[in-house]
């Protein structure tokens, strides 16, 4: 029952009834086009996987202890530009706690906004301004996230790939290691390891 | 067999084994139990470890959803052949990878469940955590074939181990049980020996001085006893066999069933059978006459039934019967001999066929001789009678003789008296004397021959009245004297009163006289009762006499004194005799010279009717 009544069951039981609604929604667009629906019912699942992959990184990478002041201190998920995430990130870090910290989700339209956080998902509407924003966040100890081309090569640290219709991630060492991170060897293991300068 | 009645050597070798086996077992046992316990334990222990090993390496593979990897770690589990299948649950306890691949969704728990032993196999549940977040679960499930093999192992090897030692244990104390076994066994070997060649000088070695030595020195001592017992025992029986067989009658033992189970030598020789062929015989059937056998037999059923036997313990004459059929008189004492609860009867038997013949010689020269002796009294008394009839008239036809002299010598005294010298008158009174005198003699001799002839009448007299009336008749001999009579008790007596009473005057006049020359005289007369007797008595103190002419007293016309002395004829106490030997009593006196007599009789006192 314990397993039943855990944030990640009822995160499941939610997820379902949005995919209800969804439904619903998409049966009353039924007209306005079925392949329409189709991309963006694909598009919502894709993003409800990163979300949770967001939340997972948080537990396989480590900070640097001095940028939490205190326990209290909470872990940051940013997301700068156009939130593909909808509410899913919310519910997905809802109660969690990774080693102490509670979470907290913030959403960036500028760079500048960007005041304490440790995950950043750049949104593809940066995607042209993408080189100019990783080169504002150098030095910062912000483990980059991305989901479009050119992510890597421009100095992100992660990258989502789907490939056979499953979601992989890629990473960049060399960013993840000048923003002083560690990433879990265990982490690492499923991930695809890119060379810097590739993508 | 059971065990109780088992030889000491197995019992003690079972003994033996059964403890070093059922130790063994115990410790074997208990030690392969410890084992495994601590092998489960351990097995546990390894296969949680590979569990979390296998948790720890899947939880990235967990957390981002890849199955590939999670099926790649659970891969790793091969090399371990004795993990059958292999799974990693999801939080939502779904089915995330599984080992072998190929692994059919029935061989997994639907969900994850407790570890433990289960369904013949070992079950491993353990959880993915990552950091505090629990992410899944690992299931293992490994077959127990290790357990197994190791049990077979321990089986064997205990089953080797409690094997050998069993065998050794055997071989030990069929060794050491020696220790024990021989020295009772030698005992009872010893004992089973002397039971059965009853040789009781044996003796059983002693082989160690704990408690058999013991027992053995106690059983020699018994056999010592025994010995002894038996020589004592031997040795009486010897003897009594020998005062038996020398004995001069027969000697029979009969048990309570009347069969024979003694017989001496002298039975043999009575009755004609041996020893060995009386013996288990019937007595009734061997010595008893066809005759008197009902009669034995109910006296000896009585006799038990009773205890009471009328010819037991006595002699009594029978007749008894020989080998050869003939019969003997014997005379036969029967005594019952009780031992314990068994009874016998010993007899002794006499063949008294000799005696018998003696009595039977004695008897007719009894009557024979009783037959003499009527004969000869009957001449006795004829020649008796024939001489007193004779004296009789002899005493009878003297007097008229004498008659004639005194009555002629006193016409010529009266007629010629004074023509005659007085030297002649006195020849005349001298023959006139000794006339007279002779008549006397002659009437008293008359008189003592009537006793013998006048028949007794028997009645009772009282002696008392009769003593009185005498003294008072012989007043005339009283007078002038100075005389102490003393008269006792007189009881009545059985008698003639007429006889009695002469004797009473015989001796009472005798007392009167013989004390003549007493002042005062004392006659005393009394009465002594003895069993069947009167003693009657008349005591004087008169002039005695000594007592060397006693025999002489009751003589006819003996007299110990001169008739100048004290006048009689010397026929008084014949009398008394005469009269008391007539009723059948005694005379006899006491005397000294000068110191007075006293005259004993007896009478019969009387009869009681």
């Amino acid at each position: 029952m314990a397993v039943l009544n855990s944030p990640d069951r009822s995160w499941r039981r939610r997820d379902l009834k949005k995919w209800l609604c969804f439904w619903i929604v998409a049966s009353v667009l039924l007209l306005s086009g079925a392949l329409e629906r189709s991309a963006q019912a694909e598009i919502s699942k894709e993003y409800q996987i990163k979300a949770v992959f967001l939340f997972n990184f948080a537990q396989f990478v480590t900070w640097p202890t001095n940028i939490f002041s205190d326990a209290q201190t909470p872990l940051t998920i940013g997301v700068l530009g156009d939130d593909p995430f909808a509410d899913f990130l919310d519910e997905t870090v809802r109660g969690e706690k990774v080693g102490g910290h509670p979470l907290a989700i913030r959403r960036y339209q500028r760079v500048e906004d960007i005041q304490s956080c440790q995950i950043l998902f750049i949104s593809r509407s940066e995607s042209r301004r993408i080189k100019q924003i990783l080169e504002d966040l150098k030095g910062r100890n912000i483990l980059t996230v991305g989901d479009f081309e050119g992510f890597l090569k421009n100095g992100g640290a992660i990258r989502f790939v789907t490939e056979a219709n499953k979601i992989h991630f890629r990473i960049n060492l060399e960013a993840a290691k000048s923003a002083n991170l560690i990433i879990s060897s265990k982490m690492l293991r499923l991930a695809e390891i890119v060379e810097p300068g590739k993508d | 067999m059971p065990m109780r009645n088992m030889p000491i050597r197995r019992k003690l070798m079972t003994i033996n084994l059964l403890t070093s086996s059922t130790v063994l077992l115990l410790t074997c046992t208990a030690f392969i139990t410890y084992e495994i316990i601590t092998l489960q334990r351990n097995m546990l222990q390894g296969y949680a470890t590979r569990a979390q090993i296998i948790a720890a390496n899947s939880t990235a593979a967990l957390a981002f959803q890849n199955e590939a990897d999670a099926t790649d770690v659970l891969a790793a589990l091969k090399t371990d052949r004795r993990i059958i299948v292999a799974c990693i649950y999801n939080n939502a306890g779904e089915m995330f990878a599984k080992f072998p691949t190929n692994a059919s969704i029935g061989d997994f728990p639907a969900r994850p469940d407790k570890s433990g032993y289960r369904r013949g196999h070992l079950e491993i549940f353990c959880p993915i955590v990552q950091g505090d977040r629990s992410l899944g679960t690992v299931f293992l499930q490994a077959d127990l074939s290790a357990l197994t093999d190791r049990y077979l192992a321990y089986t064997w090897l205990a089953a080797g181990i409690i094997a050998g030692s069993i065998l050794v244990a055997y071989l030990l104390s069929r060794m050491l049980q020696k220790q024990i076994s021989v020295p009772i066994l030698a005992l009872a070997e010893t004992a089973y020996a002397i039971s059965k060649r009853r040789d009781f000088s044996v003796r059983a070695v002693k082989f160690v001085n704990d408690e058999t030595g013991l027992l053995t020195d106690a059983f020699n001592e018994m056999l010592s006893q025994i010995q002894k017992q038996n020589r004592t025992l031997m040795e009486s029986e010897t003897r009594v066999r020998a005062v038996v067989n020398s004995a001069l009658s027969a000697v029979v033992v009969i048990d309570a069933e009347g069969k024979i189970a003694d017989w001496n030598v002298r039975a043999e020789q009575m009755f004609g059978w041996t020893h060995a062929e009386a013996l288990g015989r019937e007595l009734a059937e061997t010595i008893i006459p066809p005759c008197h056998r009902e009669a034995h037999r109910r006296g000896m059923k009585h006799f038990l039934a009773s205890g009471e036997g009328p010819v037991l313990n006595r002699l009594t004459e029978m007749s008894a019967l020989r080998r050869d059929g003939s019969e003997f008189p014997v005379e036969l004492s029967i005594s019952p001999m009780k031992s314990g609860d068994l009874v016998a009867f010993c007899g002794f038997v006499t063949d008294i066929t000799e005696r018998k013949l003696a009595e039977a010689e004695i008897q007719k020269l009894n009557n024979t001789l009783e037959q003499r002796v009527v004969e000869r009294t009957a001449q006795l008394e004829a020649a008796n009678k024939e001489l007193e009839a004779f004296s009789y008239s002899v005493s009878h036809d003297l007097r008229a003789p004498l008659r004639a002299i005194d009555g002629f010598s006193q016409a010529v005294q009266e007629d010629y008296g004074a023509q005659l010298p007085d030297e002649g008158r006195r020849y005349l009174q001298t023959i006139r004397a000794g006339a007279q005198r002779m008549g006397v003699l002659i009437d008293d001799l008359l008189a003592f021959a009537r006793l013998s002839r006048t028949p007794l009448t028997n009645r009772a007299v009282k002696t008392d009245d009769l003593v009185r009336d005498v003294i008072k008749d012989l007043n005339p001999q009283q007078q002038g004297r100075q005389i102490e009579i003393q008269i006792g008790e007189l009881p009545a007596c059985q008698g003639d009163a007429a006889l009695l009473k002469q004797v009473w005057v015989n001796l009472l006049s005798n007392a009167f006289k013989y004390t003549g020359n007493r002042n005062p005289a004392v006659i005393e007369i009394g009465c002594k009762l003895e069993p069947d007797w009167n003693v009657y008595f008349v005591r004087d103190n008169g002039a005695g006499f000594d007592m060397k002419y006693a025999h002489k007293l009751f003589g006819v016309f003996q007299r110990l004194h001169r008739a100048d002395e004290y006048e009689g004829t010397g026929v008084g106490l014949a009398i008394v005799q005469r009269v008391i030997h007539r009723h059948g009593g005694r005379v006899w006196v006491e005397a000294a010279l000068d110191r007075g007599a006293t005259f004993y009789f007896t009478l019969k006192g009387e009869t009681k009717t």
